[in-house]
């Protein structure tokens, strides 16, 4: 990272007497939506509450936006956190209970934040119903608005669409991607991949307390095993395609399926996705179907945790 | 599994197999609970420490009875008034009976509803009625083995040393023995498994059993001495209405200079159905209400 | 919305609702729901607060609606309530459970507390925990036991005493990806070979449209959608395009061409058409970007959920 990482962490361990709940890790993550996957007891929880200055790693380093989050207050208002934890909730209606973060976060207009910060969330701020006669969606949205109310740079949330029903998650989804998008840092935690696709590409996987990878996870399946990635192609001239792309070392391979079908094998996933539309172009064939096998973020991650 | 004679191997597959045998009547699922409950709150089937406080209550109950025969059959000529006797039995184990009772219904009732598993009974062929009625079931049985047991016990005791009632006296002794025992075993069941079903918490039931026994005697007491209230009052004492219910009913005499003690047996029969039927309509009116299955 | 019934025409529906109505004080919480459940496998969806929690504790029997026919195997859970109940498993959807308590003991109580002999309710309990996957582990306290574990442990004490119907409450709820699929898998198992018929409450339509044969949408207190999957996702097959970088490009690119494309999530969809694939081919060859997938796309339960149109 050439500008200064958002979140970084350097040889991050945490142990609790002898169980070792974070061992060794280190990674950088900058603006947009990074996606932490695990396993249960992969350490997820206790890396985010590190990362938030919650808690301090047994050994290694946690800055965030350059600064320790623990040490340094002025970072904290840069921080936001959702915890997962069903936290024990006062009889007071949403506003109230997001208001009393914007107080405590010494924000000026403490009222307008959380009315702000409950409308991002498709709440209605003037809702006299206190908290205990909400839904868990509701509660959990709610949970988002505190985290968000002071306009942190950096947000972290804790498994944050459980208990949403579709809407509501595609709702939530389509706001942490709009705040990747305005330059924040949004670390989400699930364990949905479904959801986890359609927040970004970027992952961090934890398993057993270390890090398993980082980055983009399509470039990760490419880095994984020295298994050749296998596409199938369907298109009306198998034989001309895959002559091309073997003609110009696109593949290592291509397998034809059928009349209308090809299944090619290759080590370099991004040349040969851009050098088949252009070569289809050429030698006239139609593309019907591309489709890479075992690419998907369920393959990656199944790969990475049983390793 | 064996082959005929002749025949091959055959292979059996570890799938799925369906349930064609007996299935019972939802009858069977109350007394499936009530069997259950009565087992662990007895830590029955659970590590020793559960068993531990249970059996010590027990224990004391017991004693006294044990005292008492072991004491007519060594001392042969000792007068009987020196004895424990059946009336004064209750009052003297109150404390006993006070432990169990807060022991056994919180057990009973409170960690069903902390666990979520009273949510997964009603799901099944039951009812609140019927729930309550096979965990109500449980904790009078229970109770029994402290109230109507160790009288039980004695009378078997001295039967066997030769010390027991004439065939005459028997039936009405064992009817004595009933009624006493019964009542009591309803009436501490009753009231703390009303108490039971205010909390998920069992350490706060189990308190607030011993201080439903406890200061409606201070409060009661104090006021009739200094306040001038009623005699009728002293009906809030509970312990005082089964220990006092049971020396009318063995008409044994005594004389502490308690207010109960200056009521009519009928006044404080009363009170002890009240008590029983209170309890009975607390809980099931607080089982009603909690839409919460948890 | 319509109120459409999903039939099947042949064994009889497992649950079969009509016009049912439930208030809660003023508050109308199902306003004449008409819905068939069949054999196999349904996923029950909606919003929080749809009426899909009072839709499943009214076939449970745990309430009791005011207006409406239910029949739930047959019987109706207002007034036999009992016997209804002894047929059905249930697995609830949040974590409490007895914590001290061994898992086949557990299991085991259930079985019973469902009317199974002590014997045969040893056995089963046994069976479950096996088929599950917890074989090994049948004797641990289920406090001791992981999210994953106990999960597992919920759905043997659901089909422990042989129930036709199963209702499941969010069953993949707190496990990672990977015991996800397993929990899934088991279900379909479940589902299909087993012989029980299953509903599963879920607000993960990505998963209810791995496993389940039909789908019944709640919105509103009245089902919005019903019917077997391969019926609601009926429709023309469009497909969809993924490329590396620049979509927001490839999709101008493609519109001036007179390509109806809709972008969601970074990734492009296009509805059926002929020249569509050349089309795309074209512009991604003339924007020189990678083209990572394109990938036939008919409706699917999601489009179906959110009322979107290809």
């Amino acid at each position: 990272m050439s500008a200064q990482p958002s979140v970084a962490a350097e040889n991050v361990s945490k142990w609790f007497g002898p169980l070792v709940a974070v061992s060794d890790v280190t990674f950088e993550i900058g603006p947009g939506v990074t996606a932490l996957l695990g396993p249960n007891g992969a350490g997820k929880s206790t890396m985010l509450r590190m990362l938030c200055g919650l808690a301090q790693p047994s050994r290694g380093t946690v800055r965030v936006l350059g600064r320790d989050p623990r040490s340094d207050v002025s970072v904290a208002g840069s921080i936001g956190l959702v915890p997962q934890q069903e936290t024990v909730f006062e009889p007071l209606t949403a506003h109230a209970f997001v208001r009393l973060a914007a107080v405590l976060h010494g924000l000026p207009d403490p009222d307008a934040a959380a009315t702000a910060a409950i409308e991002l969330v498709h709440l209605d701020p003037a809702d006299t119903r206190r908290l205990p006669a909400y839904s868990k969606g509701m509660r959990q949205r709610v949970k988002v608005a505190q985290g968000l109310v002071h306009d942190p740079e950096v947000v972290m949330l804790d498994e944050p669409l459980t208990g949403l029903d579709p809407r509501q998650r595609a709702d939530m989804i389509a706001l942490f991607r709009r705040l990747g998008a305005e330059g924040r840092c949004v670390l989400v935690s699930s364990h949905v991949l479904d959801e986890v696709e359609r927040l970004g590409s970027q992952i961090l996987v934890m398993s057993q307390g270390r890090l398993a990878a980082a980055g983009d996870f399509r470039e990760l399946r490419a880095l994984m095993d020295d298994r050749p990635l296998r596409v199938r192609v369907r298109t009306d001239r198998p034989r001309e395609l895959a002559g091309g792309l073997l003609e110009a070392g696109s593949v290592l391979g291509a397998r034809l399926d059928g009349d209308d079908a090809l299944e090619l094998d290759t080590n370099d996933a991004r040349a040969l996705s851009r050098a088949l539309a252009p070569l289809a172009r050429e030698r006239g064939a139609s593309l019907l179907e591309v489709r890479p096998l075992d690419a998907d973020l369920e393959g990656v991650f199944r790969y990475l945790v049983q390793r | 599994m064996s082959t005929e004679q002749g025949t091959g191997a055959r292979l059996f597959g570890l799938g799925y197999r369906g349930y064609e045998g007996e299935r019972r009547t939802p009858r069977w699922a109350m007394l499936t609970i009530a069997v259950f409950t009565v087992r662990r709150v007895l830590g029955l089937g659970r590590p020793a420490r559960h068993k531990v406080l249970p059996a010590i209550t027990l224990a004391i109950a017991y004693v006294p009875a044990l005292v008492s025969v072991g004491l007519a059959i060594l001392l042969e000529d000792l007068p009987v008034g020196d004895l424990i006797t059946y009336g004064e039995y209750m009052f003297f184990i109150g404390s006993a009976l006070a432990l169990f009772s807060a022991l056994i219904a919180p057990e009973a009732l409170c960690p069903d509803r902390r666990s979520g598993m009273l949510g997964l009974y009603l799901a099944g062929p039951l009812d609140r009625n019927r729930y309550l009625l096979a965990k109500s079931a449980a904790v009078l049985a229970v109770m029994l083995l402290i109230t109507l047991g160790p009288l039980l016990f004695m009378f078997a005791a001295f039967v066997a040393a030769g010390h027991g009632p004439t065939l005459g006296e028997t039936p009405e002794l064992l009817l004595q023995i009933l009624v006493v025992g019964v009542v009591a075993a309803l009436g501490y069941a009753s009231l703390s498994l009303a108490v039971s079903s205010f909390t998920t918490r069992r350490a706060a039931a189990a308190v607030g059993v011993v201080l439903l026994l406890l200061v409606p005697v201070i409060v009661a007491r104090s006021a009739i001495e200094s306040a001038d209230a009623p005699d009728e009052l002293d009906l809030l004492s509970f312990p005082f209405v089964i220990g006092e219910l049971s020396y009318r009913v063995f008409d044994e005499f005594h004389y502490e200079g308690t207010p109960i003690e200056r009521l009519s047996t009928s006044t404080i029969a009363a009170g002890a159905v009240a008590w029983i039927v209170a309890g009975a309509l607390v809980c099931w009116l607080r089982y009603r209400r909690t839409e919460n299955y948890r | 919305m319509s109120d459409a019934i999903a039939t099947s025409q042949g064994p009889p529906p497992v649950v079969s609702a009509r016009g049912v109505v439930k208030r809660y004080g003023r508050t109308t919480a199902l306003a004449g729901l008409e819905a068939e459940i069949g054999p196999g496998i349904t996923g029950l969806l909606g919003s929080n607060g749809a009426g899909k929690t009072t839709f499943l504790s009214l076939i449970l029997g745990l309430r009791i609606r005011d207006e409406g026919e239910l029949l739930v195997l047959g019987e109706d859970p207002a007034t036999s309530g009992l016997t209804v109940r002894a047929r059905i498993g249930y697995a609830p959807e949040h974590h409490d459970l007895p914590s001290e308590l061994p898992a086949a003991d557990f299991v085991r109580h259930l079985a019973e507390v469902h009317l199974l002999p002590r014997r045969a309710a040893v056995q089963r309990a046994n069976d479950a925990l096996w088929l599950v996957g917890l074989g090994e582990e049948r004797f641990r306290s289920v406090g001791a036991m992981s999210t994953g574990q106990r999960q597992r442990v919920k759905l043997a004490g659901a089909i422990a005493h042989d129930p036709e119907l199963v209702l499941l409450d969010e069953p993949t709820d707190g496990l990672d990806p990977v015991q996800r699929t397993e929990m899934l898998d088991l279900i379909r198992r479940v589902g299909t070979e087993f012989g029980m018929h299953i509903v599963i409450s879920s607000h993960h339509l990505e998963e209810v449209e791995r496993i389940c044969d039909a789908v019944v949408i709640v919105e509103g207190g009245v089902v919005a959608h019903a019917g077997s999957l391969a019926d609601l996702r009926q429709g023309p097959e469009g497909f969809l395009v993924e490329v590396d970088e620049r979509t927001e490009e490839l999709a101008a690119l493609l519109r001036q061409r007179g390509v109806d494309v809709t972008e969601r999530d970074g990734l492009l969809l296009l509805g059926a058409s002929d020249g569509g694939h050349d089309a795309v081919r074209d512009a991604v060859a003339e924007l020189g970007v990678g083209l990572r997938r394109l990938v036939p796309r008919g409706r699917t339960l999601e489009d179906v959920y959110m009322g979107t149109e290809l």
